[in-house]
């Protein structure tokens, strides 16, 4: 079975199965047309000895005429005298009836001529049957009288009917069909019949005319037996299966041989490609040939080393990858480090209550806020979004929070405070990155808030009755562009239980799966209900919406948001 | 294509041993032409001559006497045989001849009475023989010049040498030349024929026919040279 799946096998058996197909129709044909070149042959032959044999004939007649021996009548004196056979003959024979008797007792003795014929045309005769395949040879008178057979049937009579029948045909009459036939075909220069001989024998029988001084005297009939030449036959055709036989064991065996030699570059690749599949991916195929198998050889080597050379890369990048991926990490807990995140943040603290919520997109994230007290009562408080995302976003990230930490002074109003910023971030900022900040610092003691907005977007109010307003916004840009600009402060008054709500576009322009925004509206309906709420409550409540609402979806940008209420003292 | 080639050089050789076979029998054996023979009328057999009794000389007579006695003692032979039972009439006249096995060339024949022959014949006929000298020959034939059993002489068992079985291998022969044809169907008290021997030489033959029980059987020939 595993055989039958080896290609150079298949190989080899197609070519076999159509050589013997071809093979044994070309012994068929060979053997046919072998054996009716034989018949061909053998008819040639028969047709030859009897002309022959009766031209022979022929001349001895003219001859003896001519010679005075016999006269023309004498010859064509057909007339049947019996002889007389000695009485131990004879009593021999009593066993058999009268027509067998009859038979044999045609012998007879015309003028002499059986005499002279047996001295002299014997030899002749039996010249013919020196061939083996000739089974008799001999000249028939008109009436189907043998004068003299071939010396093999012209043994001494012994008085053994059975044996007499058989060795000693000569002087008798022939009249069986076969005999009659032939000797009606007087008148053709040759005529060949298959004769069954009464002594079981198939034969063919070719007859040619015997002619004395231009008369018909007889014929001259040659026997061949056709068993020797289905013999030989039948030796041919073997010799034709034999022959073909050996052939076809030679080519079955170099069939095997080239198909095997011829697939083994094929044989090698396999294994190569096999031992690639472990994971070998050094290996390489020698080429030994020029041929459509040499080419695939030198694809396969080539997409070896491809896939050699991009596999390192691809481990290459996989493992920068990973150490960015860990330094993102690191960097994200430097960053979560920097972000205020216990919470409540000042538990000493009853005037406000704060709550800050940052889910970074990326590990790393471009979102921040801070808060912290510049002084004894006032809060400073901000939120803002880096332009761009992953680590030069986090780290222009920590320079902002940093720098408003450190350009935070007591006393100084928001604006200022922005301005001190963006002169900063403008004066290193070779790659133009921005930053939006909402800053706001409240006195906890009143309530007053101050703020200022660079390109954020502006907080909600909310009231302790449960309305929500936008803060009015002040004139308004991105720090780190324009080092000029002058940033504005607004103030108002909150009163006990009002909030602030600030947050960046990562909450307001969250997608659902249809990419319809989350939108300022949805976040506004929930902030009314949240009247009573405190910051941690609305933050997690709004997050919570948000979670919902996105069902799954992956999260673009960072989501940050700080909510802030003012309980008083 | 090779094949058949070969086949046709076959039917080529074979129609060439035909034609040889058709040659080398049908003229020599019946013209019995002989080297160095004198050729007269283009007939070889011309020259044989039939001596009337008129022109015998005295040695021919001499020989027919020997002949005539010859012929008598076979025939008694002969005669005997029948009588004694050892062969009966149809035996000792049965024209049958069969051929000699292994064959030989010229064939030889036997017959139904060649063995008695063999033992009573030979011992009659060399007797002659050696008495005279002079004589090449003392046999007797039957009808159709079949020699049943010639002088031990030439009775020699086959050699395998043609040109020496032909001049002493001579027994069981049918000699049916126009000479031996001749002498065997002759029934008149005698005929000298002077003729060419198979062998080559030039022979008178006297033959004297015999006669068993009253029917003719054949004839004694004793043959000598020319002149004695």
């Amino acid at each position: 079975m595993k055989m039958l799946k080896k290609l150079s096998f298949r190989l080899a058996l197609i070519i076999i199965v159509i050589m013997v197909v071809v093979l044994v129709l070309f012994a068929i044909y060979l053997a046919h047309d072998q054996t009716q070149a034989m018949q061909k042959l053998l008819m040639h032959k028969g047709i030859t000895c009897a002309k022959t044999g009766a031209t022979v004939m022929g001349k001895m007649f003219d001859t003896i005429i001519d010679n005075g021996f016999f006269t023309l009548d004498e010859v064509f004196d057909l007339a049947l005298i019996p002889i007389e056979l000695p009485e131990k003959i004879v009593n021999g024979y009593q066993n058999i009836n009268r027509e067998q008797l009859a038979a044999v007792q045609k012998f007879n003795y015309v003028t002499g001529l059986d005499s002279y014929l047996d001295s002299v045309i014997l030899e002749i005769q039996d010249q013919f049957l020196e061939d083996p395949e000739v089974i008799y040879a001999g000249m028939l008178d008109k009436n189907g009288y043998l004068p003299t057979h071939n010396s093999k049937y012209s043994r001494k009579l012994t008085g053994d009917f059975a044996y007499d029948l058989k060795n000693n045909r000569t002087k008798r009459v022939y009249r069986d069909p076969a005999a009659l036939k032939a000797i009606r075909s007087m008148d053709q220069p040759y005529y060949i019949q298959t004769y069954h001989r009464d002594t079981g024998e198939v034969m063919w029988d070719f007859t040619s005319p015997v002619y004395v001084k231009g008369r018909h005297w007889g014929i001259f009939r040659i026997g061949f037996s056709m068993e020797n030449t289905q013999k030989a036959i039948s030796a041919l055709k073997w010799k034709v299966i034999l022959v073909m036989g050996s052939l076809l064991i030679i080519l079955v065996f170099a069939v095997g041989q080239s198909s095997s030699l011829m697939m083994r570059p094929l044989r090698e690749l396999s294994q190569g490609v096999k031992q690639v599949a472990k994971g070998d991916l050094t290996f390489q195929q020698k080429i030994t040939s020029n041929d459509e198998v040499g080419d695939l050889a030198k694809a396969f080597n080539k997409m070896v080393t491809d896939l050699d050379s991009y596999i390192k890369k691809l481990t290459q990048t996989t493992s920068e990858k990973e150490k960015i991926e860990s330094e993102l990490r690191i960097a994200h807990d430097i960053q979560m480090g920097i972000l205020p995140k216990i919470f409540p943040a000042f538990p000493d603290r009853k005037e406000i209550d704060i709550h800050a919520l940052i889910v970074p997109a990326k590990e790393v994230g471009g979102d921040f806020y801070d808060f912290f007290f510049i002084d004894e009562h006032h809060l400073c408080f901000t939120i803002g979004d880096v332009s761009g995302k992953g680590v030069p976003a986090s780290l222009l990230m920590a320079v902002t929070t940093t720098l408003i930490r450190a350009k935070t002074a007591v006393g100084m109003s928001p604006h200022e405070i922005l301005s001190k910023v963006n002169a900063d971030l403008c004066a290193d900022n070779p790659s133009s990155m921005f930053v939006t900040v909402f800053l706001g610092i409240l006195d906890v003691r009143t309530g007053e808030f101050a703020y200022s907005n660079g390109g954020h977007n502006i907080p909600y109010l909310l009231l302790r009755n449960g309305t929500i307003k936008v803060l009015e916004n002040t004139a308004t840009l991105v720090l780190g562009l324009e080092s000029n600009f002058r940033f504005q402060t607004r103030k108002i008054d909150l009163n006990l239980n009002d909030g602030i709500y600030l947050y960046t576009d990562g909450v307001s322009e969250a997608m659902d799966r249809n990419k319809e925004l989350f939108s300022t509206e949805r976040l506004e309906d929930i902030l009314k209900s949240s009247a009573n709420q405190s910051s941690q409550e609305i933050n997690l409540n709004i997050y919570g919406q948000l979670k919902n609402y996105m069902n799954e979806e992956p999260q673009f940008d960072d989501i940050t948001m700080v909510s802030l209420k003012y309980l008083g003292t | 294509m090779i094949l058949n080639h070969r086949l046709d050089l076959t039917h080529l050789f074979y129609r060439g041993v035909m034609i040889l076979i058709l040659l080398v029998s049908s003229v020599p054996l019946f013209g019995q032409d002989i080297e160095g023979a004198p050729r007269h009328q283009g007939r070889r057999w011309n020259q044989r001559q039939i001596v009337s009794s008129g022109d015998l000389t005295s040695f021919d007579k001499a020989v027919l006497k020997i002949a005539k006695k010859a012929a008598e003692e076979c025939a008694r032979a002969l005669e005997t045989a029948i009588d004694k039972g050892i062969k009966t009439e149809k035996e000792i006249f049965c024209p049958l001849y069969f051929p000699v096995m292994p064959l030989t060339s010229p064939r030889k024949f036997v017959t139904f009475y060649d063995d008695y022959t063999d033992t009573v014949i030979t011992s009659i006929v060399d007797r002659y023989l050696d008495r005279n000298p002079d004589l090449a020959y003392v046999t007797l034939v039957d009808r159709n010049g079949y020699a049943p059993s010639h002088n031990a002489k030439y009775s020699q068992p086959i050699s395998g040498n043609s040109e020496k079985d032909f001049q002493y291998s001579r027994s069981k022969r049918i000699f049916n030349d126009i000479a031996g044809y001749m002498s065997g169907r002759n029934r008149e008290s005698f005929l000298l024929q002077i003729y060419f021997r198979d062998t080559g030489e030039r022979l008178a033959d006297l033959s004297v026919p015999v006669w068993v029980k009253g029917r003719h059987w054949g004839s004694l020939r004793v043959g000598y040279l020319i002149g004695g």
